[in-house]
């Protein structure tokens, strides 16, 4: 998928925006807090319906405007499609493909793909389980579409199990509704658990290649699911045993008011050379890992989906050293990126690429190169 | 008269009557356009993409919006 042109109003520090994007590389150039950022979060907001930072809606609306609205001209297929989003104070946010309203994300969903690389990426090896489930689930979600509203629907029932449990109530009549959650829970958790599996058994495939090629040969990575159910071929038996295990679970859940079963509690131990990474590893060797793990996301998604995502890739650059930057950009061929930087000598690792270069200033962005340059 | 600021180097006559306002489609801005009903600069203009820039002046059924 293409952006052919991207119109921005009233979205944080800008009033109006106009871009047409290069189908290969853009790269925005800026001192902090110029903007940049901005457009690549307007453009996460469009496609995949939700900003990547964790921002709420009202926050992103110019301060005294009342709407805001991102239009493009997206190129999916071979087919051109307008893209709409406006947000009203008002009436909240609507999303628009060819005029026709998308009522939920799924439909946004089934015919794009987005990949972000920010710097807070960096910390999936090192930090707690949280950041790594967020990761699949980010990934398995733009590979099936079910899988984000069986997900979300466990979350919703999950959390009204744990405000009961926090309640402490014990009595049979509570029993009978914490069975109720139960079964709801294994329902959906079973193919949470099943899909996590099924999709990690193809990364791992894929990463183990793509980091082979990192590391010159010379580190094995691999990903591994934690999870008491992860050997189960098949669905309704995950089901029946995770059944079985909130079943047995209810007095200490009870105790501690908390749900201490489900794939919610699920981690992902990421080994290098058959060691854990996050015990073992140097801090090169966890940066090497999460670039692997990024670019075989990408790789993932254009075999499964047969379709090319748009990756954005937010000020990572000056975390990473040459090698790892030439990799990263020798993976990107033919996949439309959008980057920010702040400094320009990260500029010379994309000489004789096609690309459209924007300064971001105070007074607005400024095209100094690329297809269509005006001189 | 309104001022519209924008953050790029140009916007083009038909998106600039949309954002500010003045027309509620991309449909009814090109038949202003072309109809003869808009003028930049003082001169009718009918071409419905063409580029605005920071400075030009643009009006439209009495109104007169400055582009900074």
């Amino acid at each position: 998928m293409k952006i052919i042109s991207l119109e921005i109003e009233n979205f944080r520090n800008y009033d109006y925006l106009s871009l047409f994007p290069n189908e290969n590389i853009n790269i925005f150039l800026g001192r902090n807090a110029s903007g940049k950022t901005n457009i690549l979060e307007a453009i996460s907001m469009l496609i995949s319906g939700k900003s990547f930072r964790t921002s709420r809606d009202r926050e992103i609306l110019k301060f005294g405007e009342e709407s805001f609205k991102i239009n493009a001209l997206i190129e999916i297929n071979n087919l051109e499609k307008d893209y709409s989003l406006t947000y009203s104070d008002d009436k909240k946010k609507k999303i628009q493909i060819n005029l026709t309203n998308i009522d939920n994300l799924k439909e946004l969903r089934r015919d794009n793909a987005l990949i972000v690389f920010k710097p807070e990426d960096l910390e999936i090896v090192k930090d707690g389980p949280n950041l790594r489930r967020k990761f699949f689930d980010d990934l398995i979600s733009n590979l099936d579409l079910i899988y984000r509203y069986n997900l979300s629907k466990y979350e919703t029932i999950l959390k009204q199990k744990n405000d009961l449990l926090k309640s402490r109530n014990g009595k049979l009549d509570t029993r009978l509704l914490f069975e109720a959650y139960n079964i709801q829970l294994s329902s959906l958790g079973s193919y949470i658990i099943y899909m996590r599996k099924k999709v990690l058994r193809r990364f791992n495939e894929i990463i183990a290649e793509v980091h082979s090629d990192i590391s010159n040969g010379e580190e094995l990575l691999e990903i591994e699911y934690m999870n008491p159910h992860s050997e189960i071929d098949d669905m309704k038996k995950i089901e029946i045993e995770l059944l079985n295990e909130l079943r047995d679970s209810l007095d200490r859940d009870l105790m501690l008011k908390y749900s201490t079963k489900g794939p919610h509690r699920d981690e992902y131990m990421i080994k290098l050379n058959k060691k854990e990474l996050k015990r073992y590893g140097s801090q090169g060797q966890q940066r090497s890992s999460v670039l692997s793990m990024k670019i075989s996301e990408l790789k993932i998604i254009r075999e499964e989906r047969k379709m090319t995502p748009i990756f954005l890739m937010d000020d990572v650059f000056s975390e990473l050293d040459k090698d790892r930057r030439k990799k990263l950009i020798e993976n990107i061929r033919g996949v439309q990126t959008f980057i920010t930087m702040a400094e320009e000598n990260y500029l010379e690792d994309f000489n004789n690429m096609n690309k459209n270069l924007y300064i971001v200033r105070e007074n607005g962005v400024k095209k100094i190169g690329g297809k269509n340059a005006e001189q | 008269m309104i001022t519209i600021n924008i953050d790029c180097e140009y916007i083009e006559l038909d998106s600039l009557l949309k954002f500010a306002k003045l027309v509620n489609s991309g449909g009814e801005a090109k038949h202003f356009i072309k109809d003869g009903f808009v003028k930049l600069n003082g001169e009718v203009e009918t071409r419905r993409k063409k580029k605005i820039y920071k400075g030009d002046t643009v009006e439209f059924d009495g109104e007169c919006i400055q582009v900074v």
